[in-house]
């Protein structure tokens, strides 16, 4: 496929979509006037979690489950991503521990899973079949959403929530106890899962819901909106038949002390059998539960207060009206407008300003701590400056969800690291006149090294001593300050600043505001590639960059491996200027120059040269191909030039 | 692309109006070619917008930026979580105008579905947007060099030949 086409597919699906005025229309308007906005899909709100918590107890009970780390060790498989990733390996680990713990499995699909003399398609085909025996019908009829799909990376891994379900079953096989105690047990468990879910989902359900990360308030319910709470219970959680319930006629009885409804329905044995279609011949644990037994089929009594509220686990009102007298607050309680304005009085009142001093300032704002799981999403981080002058003058970082001042700082009058400072400064000064690190002079680069010594970075060594180190020594030290062995390039402003100022972790807002600020101001590039390389890469060898280059091209151009074995290659150690799309990282350039013995060929498309970027990790960046022919020296010459 | 910054005030309604004029067709079609929903899509781009509104605006130049990284954030959060599954859909056709694509755009879009969700996402920034690989980084908020190594997996799922590349 040619990138040109990927293109003009991409904007034909793109363009595609015409919404039609009304559509745009309604929307403005719903967005305008505050309205909740009408919403083309519906979360089910009621969680599964119940209704499978019932249901799994028949299977539990029925495999006999006997020990009590079985979580413990899919806990561990969840966390180490091994649920996510579900490959052979992962799935075999999986049954082993399902047999380990007492499931009962097939024992001809077990040897078959763990012979590793079968075909890996055999193995994992047998693996698939006895999770699925356990988990997959199950999962698949109870819950709609667990439906393999490749780019989900789920896979028809179980649900850490089911096993941990099992786990409680698997504890306590004896029928739900309707004592006291027993509920004050399920109760623990519940609330472990609800923990467990509200971490898991939570942000994306307020997210979904309420695109600013507000809890909605609940407002108070009528009648009426008491018995669709006991009617979404009945099909959403336990699944059972919508129509029948639509129908149905509840109990209905209102308490005024408690202020809470107590609601039943009835439905008939045929709408609980579609439930535990897959149980045939397995009778549903009711003993004690909340569910009844009737003449007609099965009732279920629920208590339902005045936000809406509903409770399964408790039939006493006063434990429920207990369990919902500290309900949530909304999580937000002021906008950023609203925390502008505290910013203001903050800045006003400790640095002494006026008024008219703080209105020549512009402010804006940032979400401070914003990660890829929206940790701390409720803080916002607030910049005041010139509006000409990029120079930051005061800071501060608002607690939305308490509407609290978290700091209050001046970027001019906070005590610097003023010894870093200097260094830094003179890393910058450095890089605008001589460039990246290694073009360094050796002088600079000494310099350099003895300013960081003085604030410690680099240890006692009897380098210091020395009267003319060479531009080796100099570079190991560098290399090693930065936590980069054998690669001297990564002059860091983050490692630099942490020298001075403690680990990043350790800072507290005033100080990271400022460090990020300095980071930020200095620039110096190499950053991204010291994380990267502290993080654990492995850094390839020029060698295994031009090998890699040309298997690379090789499989581009459908020619078999070694086809490039005379083609002559050139491999330069490189760094991007910054402002590229690949900004301040240190790379490979990989040369190849057809040889004189094959010119005039048309293998890879005629072309006579290549030349590819690839990073030290190994990961191939881009390619250019030049068609004519240029030797190494002149095609490293021409790049090299634009360097 | 400019970092995204926030400006304190609101914006009119007729701004959003034009926002919405100019940028709802496209935001639609690049959810909706993400996630391969168009309820879904509908109920992200509204959300899209009336975070603009709330948040109060952006600069004006990097107002298309703000709003893709936005709904790419949104069908993100969508996607990562299961229960988007266990949702009712309700798209209204009356509400959407869809075009066909031609059938050799379909086997390439068909393509596009395919490809792992991350993935997905940066090919579309990468080839429809031309966002350069830093940019992509910023708006999806991951690292470069997830980046870097998506594009490389994307490519070579769609064979993409390197020229083009």
């Amino acid at each position: 496929m040619k990138a040109t086409e990927l293109q003009k597919a991409l904007e034909s699906s793109i363009t595609s979509c015409q919404p039609s005025d009304y559509w745009k229309n309604h929307m403005v308007r719903q967005i305008v006037k505050g309205e909740e906005m009408s919403k083309r899909t519906k979360l089910s709100t009621g969680i599964i979690l119940v209704a499978v918590l019932m249901l799994v107890s028949a299977v539990a009970l029925a495999v006999g489950i006997l020990v009590n780390d079985y979580y413990a060790k899919v806990a561990e498989m969840d966390a180490s991503g091994a649920l996510g990733r579900w490959n052979l390996e992962d799935k075999i680990t999986f049954v082993r521990t399902m047999q380990e713990c007492g499931f009962e499995i097939d024992p001809e699909l077990y040897q078959t899973a763990m012979n590793e003399n079968v075909p890996e398609s055999q193995r994992e085909e047998a693996a698939n079949r006895i999770v699925d025996a356990t988990y997959g019908a199950l999962i698949r009829q109870q819950q709609g959403y667990y439906i393999s799909e490749p780019e989900d990376s789920f896979g028809v891994a179980p649900d850490p929530v089911i096993v941990f379900q099992e786990r409680y079953f698997a504890e306590h096989p004896e029928p739900i106890d309707d004592t006291p105690e027993g509920r004050e047990r399920l109760l623990a468990y519940t609330d472990a899962l609800g923990y467990y879910l509200r971490d898991t989902y939570n942000p994306f359900y307020m997210q979904a819901h309420e695109g600013q990360g507000e809890m909605p308030e609940k407002t108070e319910i009528d009648e009426d909106g008491a018995v669709e709470c006991l009617k979404g219970y009945m099909t959403e959680i336990l699944g059972w038949d919508p129509e029948e319930v639509e129908h149905m006629t509840p109990d209905v009885e209102w308490d005024e002390t408690y202020r809470m409804w107590t609601l039943s329905g009835e439905v008939s044995a045929a709408s609980m059998e579609k439930v535990t279609d897959r149980r045939k011949g397995i009778e549903p644990t009711l003993e004690g539960s909340f569910i009844e037994k009737t003449e007609k089929g099965y009732r279920v009594t629920i208590l339902v207060d005045e936000k809406g509220n509903w409770s399964l686990e408790y039939q006493d009102k006063e434990a429920f009206r207990k369990l919902h007298i500290d309900d949530a607050e909304p999580v937000v309680r002021i906008e950023s407008n609203e925390a502008m304005k505290l910013v203001e009085q903050a800045i006003m009142q400790k640095y002494h300003l006026a008024e008219s001093e703080l209105n020549v300032l512009f402010c804006d704002a940032v979400p401070a701590g914003l990660g890829e799981n929206n940790e701390q999403m409720y803080l916002m981080k607030f910049h005041t400056h010139y509006q000409m002058n990029q120079e930051m003058k005061y800071g501060a970082v608002i607690n939305l969800a308490t509407g609290t001042v978290e700091a209050v700082f001046s970027y001019e009058t906070e005590k610097w690291p003023d010894e870093g400072l200097r260094l830094l400064d003179y890393c910058a000064e450095r890089e605008w006149k001589e460039g990246w690190y290694f073009h360094w002079s050796t002088d600079s680069k000494e310099t350099l090294v003895r300013k960081m010594k003085e604030i410690g970075m680099l240890p006692d060594h009897e380098f210091w001593n020395t009267k003319k180190p060479s531009e080796a020594q100099i570079d190991a030290l560098v290399a090693e300050a930065f936590g980069v062995p054998g690669y001297p390039s990564a002059v860091n402003a983050a490692v630099m600043i942490q020298a001075v100022a403690g680990p990043a972790d350790s800072w507290d807002w005033t100080t990271r505001c400022l460090m990020e600020y300095l980071i930020e101001k200095y620039h110096i590039h190499s950053d991204s590639l010291a994380g990267k390389i502290a993080g654990g890469s492995e850094e390839v060898s020029q060698e295994t960059a031009a090998e890699k280059v040309k298997s690379a091209v090789c499989s581009a151009w459908n020619m078999p491996e070694g086809s490039l074995q005379d083609w002559q290659c050139t491999v330069q150690l490189v760094q991007s200027p910054t402002g590229t799309q690949h900004g301040s990282m240190v790379f490979y350039r990989v040369f190849l120059t057809r040889p004189d013995s094959e010119l005039g060929q048309d293998t890879f498309g005629g072309k006579d040269n290549f030349n590819y970027r690839i990073l030290l990790d190994g990961t191939i960046v881009d390619s250019t191909m030049v068609n004519g022919w240029y030797s190494p020296a002149e095609d490293a010459q021409r790049w090299g030039n634009n360097e | 692309m400019q970092k995204e910054t926030l400006v304190p005030g609101s914006i009119s309604e007729e701004e959003l109006i034009r926002l919405v004029d100019t940028y709802s067709g496209v935001l639609l079609g690049l959810c909706r070619l993400t996630l391969g929903d168009t309820a879904m899509a509908q109920d992200i781009v509204q959300e899209t917008f009336l975070r603009a509104w709330k948040k109060g605006g952006f600069r004006q130049e990097s107002e298309k930026a703000w709003l893709i990284k936005v709904a790419m954030n949104l069908c993100h959060d969508y996607h990562r979580s299961r229960w988007w599954k266990h949702i009712d859909h309700k798209a209204s056709i009356e509400e959407i105008q869809i075009t066909e694509p031609d059938p050799a755009d379909r086997e390439i879009l068909a393509l596009v579905k395919e490809l792992p969700f991350r993935e997905r996402q940066i090919v579309i920034l990468h080839f429809w947007n031309r966002m350069t690989l830093g940019d992509i980084a910023q708006t999806l908020g991951v690292s470069q060099s997830s980046v870097f190594r998506g594009l490389e997996k994307a490519k070579k799922r769609l064979k993409i030949e390197l020229e083009g590349g």
